[in-house]
């Protein structure tokens, strides 16, 4: 090995351990959760007031343990007599299919509901299987739909196994309106909320065309779970494997997010997630944490005036969760801090680019509602201009940060813009638009694309 | 002259038909008000019994809320801790003794966070006209907790209050979350449907709008309201409801249809066939029904007869150790206390085992017993009654060893063949009992016991019917005993459920013989679990 | 050894008590699940009879949460519902054994001392209880029974624990105070009757003829003797 070589090879290890140890502060990383703290300015231009966004960004890794934890489910099924014929045959179909992914460990409840409810299989590991099976295979459809009665039973069902260590969800089918018990998207929402702090997640499933979309998703959101709309039965298969794939790829729960603003920063707002602001301090939770799966808060601060040159500390993070690998609590510290400069073009070049698309994608998402409500309210033109501007906005982000996603995001404004006219097309558009705006609001999955139909 | 005996005819055959079915009418028409105002009774018994059942819930509910509230703080970030965290209250509000709110801190709007801001904004009436102070004043002096219901945006809210010193801690309920809960105490469809058949209860809010609802019925639309009450306080503004469809009464359409047509002679034979038919018809199915309804009515109460049941039972048994013998009248009279607690366990079993048949959640426990130990604890049981009634027991048991098989199945199989010797053929005075164990190649292996009398024995031709449900040998000699009708059916179902049978066997001389079969497993190789 | 008993129903509550202190047990009483923890934490009893239904924390929570601590304390189960002992048994809860309602007390007495036994045979390899013979009666104290020409007899805590003594003590006389310390605890208030039952009663199952005892003779104004006389 030549002098030259070694210098080479030596420099390269100082700059990575000088790269690490920089990064150290900001990247924390638990054996399951990396959390990165990071603002989407970190160059701000010194001399006024100014505004940006801090990250807290939390990723679930690949767990070298190869064992996931158990999961405790309850899976509660519309089975009014508007679900009758295919739509039941493929509920039940996907719902035996999903069971076949789970172990014998795992505990699975099914509720069923129409104007009374039914608890087909009270929480039980699944040891007989073929008992469970035989119970969906037996469920017919028939009455009205008491969708709050069956939420609340699948929810005590729940609460029977309620076990940190354990992935506690609902997954909740309906196709219709529910008609019997409390059923609007507040009532339904302060009962997400409530059952989200106890520590359990109810994802929706919206089929077909005639369900409420807002008290699907509103439910989802309050109680931290993630929204599908499916339009054809044959898809429920995807919707219930996606669901199933997040529950069994949970590595924590029970996540906490603490963020401090120091002195001469002022918290102003969360974007897409309900938080509390108390003065200096901002708290939100999370229920779980996926492997491979990023989530995370944001939130957009004041930042007093500065000189050139001057670091100032933007945000001390504290982020408490469940792992669920070791069964133990753990904590992740991270901070994220910005620096003064006089070059409005060293503000622009140093943005960072994943924060930015980030806040691109949420503030899309409340303009999105915005123009929905005024869709609602009847304003049609005003809607479509709405959609239209949002569809702009999120093409030029796409192209200027180089996000493909928020092009995705951006056609499905389009169609929004397009269909505002059609009652048809506008009910399609808007239920589109809400299982969206639940996906970006939470960073979940959509749903993974189906599966061809066996021959 | 024709025409007039024409008349003379009909009025011959119409008039006491005529009188005939008009008592009839009357008599059925009595009777269905007389059952209608029982039926009404029983189902306002059953609302109360759900009211309890909510009110308890409740109980739960405010438990709860209360050791969320403890320890007792007026510390800002503690309060607003628990506010955002709490599952099952939307906000906590502390108040000093004269009504000012100490929390959330309305001196300084500035401090206030925009979901307290909401909380306030909610709640404003309450603080504002002093409402809760008001409603904390009117309760009595003593009382430490109370609710305080108001209308705001969707209806009935609530509020929890406590008194801690000059103090008072007010929980505002998460009212979804609370009205979830309550209705996850209450029953589901599934689980009622002997109780309820054909009925709904309701669960209704202030304005009449269904809350939740179980019961099965055909017919939505043909619902009526048959009983109402209202929830007790402070939930006084919601009421519960029965609703049934009713369903036609077989008297009135054999009495009412036929007097309109007037094809007199066949009329007459032909109403007298289906008179008598009817009458029939009516007292079989009646006397069913009763059976059924009492069966009904022993699943609605059975769990909650099981507490005081076995209190009676563990006491009078202690009693009976105590006494150690000494006092021979005494245990005679704790011998009966305990026999009959023990007939009324029996018989629950045996309704609850009905019910679950029929619901196919019938499961077996297999555990390694000595069939012969269960056989005599079983002829232990029965040893006070057996003897007050002057039966001896003959036994040639001989199951010494160990078999996997259901004990509590065996026991409740053969302890309805001995309730039957006891109560149906005491007059032979004799009670015998045999038991074997047959080994089979396949290494399984077969019990047999056979229970025998010197009793009245079964009549040939109800020998095929005594295993159905409600069944009775319908003969002087039942009277005056009471029971389900149940018992020989679910011995039959159980023993078929354990791979074996329960038949009446022939013979020679009076009393009846029945052998009880069951497959069990050699314990040799322990098969702990049930059957798929 | 020590039973925590937790049941909402007073009586049933406080007539489990009476029971188990009859055989020779201490007990511990809680009225829900809460208490139950809390009194299994406090009080480290050997065994535990519990209720499912309870108010607040249910049986099936007690039992999970104890399981984290300590995965072989005997657990018996009581409920009115068969279906919740089949829910018990299919999550794997690790019951050793239940109990349902309405119970007598001879069912109770059965299940409790087997799983006593087991209890027993689970500490085998601290202290081993070694059986002892009386007359031609071989008491075996670690399974709760004696035998004799091949009969099995069933005994209490109690019972075994008087056997014991006057084994221990053999040929001299064991007075009343001394049975009471050593076979009813401190916390029994003793009395007379109830000793003197107790001993005819265990008579009737021990001796050959309980008229000419053989094993616990008295003596009078003093109490109670076992003379070996083929040592």
């Amino acid at each position: 090995m030549t002098n030259q070589t070694m210098k080479t090879a030596l420099a390269r290890i100082a700059v990575t351990m000088l790269v690490s140890l920089l990064a150290l502060p900001l990247t924390m990383s638990g054996a399951t959760v990396r959390l990165n703290v990071d603002a989407a300015n970190p160059m701000l231009l010194s001399g006024g007031v100014r505004k940006t966004y801090v990250r807290v960004a939390l990723t679930g890794m690949r767990s070298d343990r190869g064992v996931r934890a158990p999961v405790n489910v309850a899976i509660v099924l519309d089975r009014s007599g508007s679900m009758s014929g295919a739509k039941m045959a493929e509920a039940k179909r996907a719902a035996i299919l999903a069971l076949d992914r789970l172990r014998d460990d795992d505990i699975v409840s099914i509720v069923t509901y129409e104007s009374t409810v039914d608890v087909l299989v009270p929480a039980t590991k699944l040891y007989d299987r073929r008992a469970i099976r035989r119970a969906i295979e037996g469920i017919e459809a028939s009455g009205s739909t008491a969708l709050f009665a069956g939420v609340g039973k699948g929810a005590r069902e729940l609460r029977k196994f309620l076990d940190r260590n354990r992935v506690n969800s609902m997954l909740l089918l309906s196709d219709g309106l529910a008609n019997v018990g409390p059923s609007s998207p507040g009532e339904l929402a302060q009962l997400g909320t409530s059952l989200g702090r106890e520590g359990i997640t109810v994802t929706t499933i919206g089929l077909g065309l005639k369900y409420n979309e807002d008290l699907m998703t509103r439910l989802a959101l309050a109680s931290d779970g993630n929204h599908f709309f499916v339009e054809e039965a044959e898809d429920l298969e995807a919707a219930f494997a996606t669901e199933f794939g997040d529950a069994l790829s949970t590595v924590a729960q029970g996540v906490t997010i603490h963020l401090d603003c120091p002195e001469g920063v002022r918290p102003i707002r969360v974007l897409g997630r309900d938080a509390s602001i108390e003065g200096q301090r901002v708290h939100a939770s999370l229920n779980q944490l996926y492997q491979d799966q990023t989530r995370y808060l944001l939130v957009e601060v004041e930042v007093a005036p500065g000189a050139a040159g001057r670091v100032r500390p933007v945000a001390n993070v504290t982020v408490g969760f469940r792992e669920l690998a070791t069964k133990t609590d753990q904590q992740l510290r991270g901070d994220a801090s910005i620096t003064y400069t006089n070059s409005a073009s060293t503000v622009e070049s140093r943005k960072n680019r994943e924060v930015m698309v980030a806040v691109a994608s949420q503030i899309a998402a409340e303009r999105n509602k915005v123009a929905t409500a005024l869709r609602d309210e009847g304003k049609i033109e005003q809607a479509r201009e709405a959609f239209r501007q949002n569809k702009v906005y999120l093409q030029d982000k796409a192209v200027e940060l180089a996000a493909p996603s928020l092009k995705d995001e951006a056609k499905v404004s389009g169609e929004a813009e397009a269909s505002v006219a059609d009652e048809a097309q506008w009910n399609r558009a808007r239920k589109q638009q809400m299982e969206s705006n639940v996906q970006v609001q939470t960073q979940r999955a959509p749903k993974a694309a189906p599966k061809k139909k066996q021959e | 002259m024709k025409p007039r005996l024409t008349l003379l005819l009909l009025l011959i055959v119409v008039t006491p038909l005529a009188i005939v079915g008009w008592l009839g009418a009357k008599i059925v028409g009595d009777e269905q008000d007389v059952l209608q105002h029982r039926v009404s009774g029983l189902m306002t018994g059953q609302l109360r019994a759900v009211d309890a059942a909510i009110s308890t819930a409740l109980d739960a509910y405010q438990q709860r809320v209360l050791e969320e509230m403890r320890p007792f703080t007026v510390e800002r970030d503690a309060l607003r801790k628990r506010s955002r965290e709490s599952a099952l209250s939307m906000q906590f509000y502390v108040l000093e003794g004269a009504g000012k709110l100490l929390y959330p801190p309305v001196d300084s709007p500035g401090a206030l966070t925009p979901s307290e801001r909401e909380a306030l904004a909610r709640t404003a009436q309450i603080w504002d006209g002093g409402e809760l102070l008001a409603s904390v004043g009117e309760s009595e002096a003593t009382a430490e907790t109370g609710w305080k219901a108001w209308y705001w945006g969707n209806g009935l809210q609530m509020m929890f209050w406590t008194r801690e010193g000059q103090r008072i801690h007010v929980a505002e309920i998460n009212r979804t979350r609370l009205l979830a809960d309550l209705i996850a105490a209450l029953p589901e469809t599934d689980e009622v449907a002997p109780q309820l058949s054909g009925g709904r209860i309701q669960l209704m809010d202030a304005t009449g709008t269904v809350l939740y609802q179980w019961g099965s019925v055909k017919n939505e639309e043909a619902l009526k309201t048959a009983a109402r009450i209202a929830l007790r306080a402070p939930l006084s503004a919601w009421s519960l409801e029965y609703a049934t469809a009713e369903a036609p009464g077989i008297g009135s359409v054999v009495a009412g249809g036929f007097l309109l047509t007037l094809l007199p002679a066949l009329l007459l034979l032909v109403g007298l066939v289906l008179g008598m038919a009817a009458y029939f018809y009516r007292e079989q199915s009646r006397e069913m029904r009763e059976a059924a309804q009492r069966v009904s009515f022993v699943n609605q109460v059975s769990h909650e007869l099981k507490t005081p049941l076995t209190n009676i039972r563990m006491y009078a048994e202690i009693l009976e150790r105590e006494a150690g013998g000494e006092d021979e009248r005494m245990s005679r009279h704790l011998n009966v206390i305990v026999s009959e607690s023990q007939r009324l366990s029996r018989m629950i079993a045996n309704v609850l085992t009905f019910s679950r048949g029929q619901r196919n959640a019938l499961n077996l426990r297999y555990q390694s017993v000595v069939p012969d130990d269960v056989l005599r604890t079983v002829l232990e049981q029965f040893r006070p009654a057996l003897s007050a009634r002057g039966i001896d027991v003959e036994l040639d048991l001989r199951i010494g060893e160990e078999c996997s098989l259901d004990p509590d199945a065996l026991g409740q199989i053969v302890g309805n063949l001995v309730s039957n010797v006891e109560k149906y053929a005491a007059e032979g005075k004799l009670l015998r009992m045999e038991s074997g164990l047959d080994s089979l190649p396949s290494g399984l292996g077969r019990i047999f016991v056979v229970v025998e009398d010197r009793g009245p024995g079964v009549p040939a031709r109800e020998q095929a019917r005594i295993f159905e449900p409600f069944y009775r040998v319908n003969s002087l000699l039942t009277e005056g005993v009471s029971g389900t009708g149940i018992g020989l059916s679910i011995s039959r179902e159980l023993a078929r459920l354990h791979g074996g049978d329960v038949v009446l066997e022939a013979k020679e001389s009076g009393g009846s013989r029945f052998l009880v079969t069951l497959a069990c497993r050699p314990v040799a190789a322990p098969t702990e679990g049930r059957p798929a | 050894m020590k039973v925590l008993i937790a049941e909402d129903d007073r009586n049933i509550r406080l007539g489990l008590e009476e029971i188990l202190r009859e055989e020779g047990y201490q007990t511990v009483l809680a009225e829900d699940g809460r208490e139950a923890l809390d009194l299994y934490r406090r009080e480290a009893p050997d065994f535990l009879c519990l209720d499912i239904m309870m108010p607040g924390v249910n049986g099936y929570d007690v039992c999970r949460e104890i399981r984290r601590h300590d995965p072989d304390l005997p657990i018996v189960f009581i409920s009115a519902k068969s279906e919740e002992i089949d829910r018990v048994l299919g999550l794997e809860l690790g019951a050793d054994d239940f109990i349902l309602k309405p119970f007598g007390v001879r069912e109770v007495l059965a299940r409790i001392r087997a799983v006593t036994r087991r209890s027993i045979a689970r500490q085998r390899h601290t202290e081993a209880p070694r059986p002892f013979q009386m007359d031609d009666l071989e008491v075996l104290p670690g399974e709760l029974r004696a035998k004799r020409e091949g009969q099995t007899i069933d005994l209490s805590l109690r019972d075994v624990k008087i056997l014991e003594l006057l084994h221990r003590k053999r040929g001299q006389v064991v007075d009343r105070g001394l049975l009471f310390d050593e076979c009813w605890g401190l916390d029994h208030i003793p009395n007379s009757r109830t000793l003197d039952q107790h001993v005819s009663q265990l008579r009737k199952r021990i001796e050959r003829d309980p008229k000419e005892p053989r094993i616990i003779r008295t003596v009078h104004g003093a109490g109670y003797r076992f003379e070996q006389e083929t040592e």
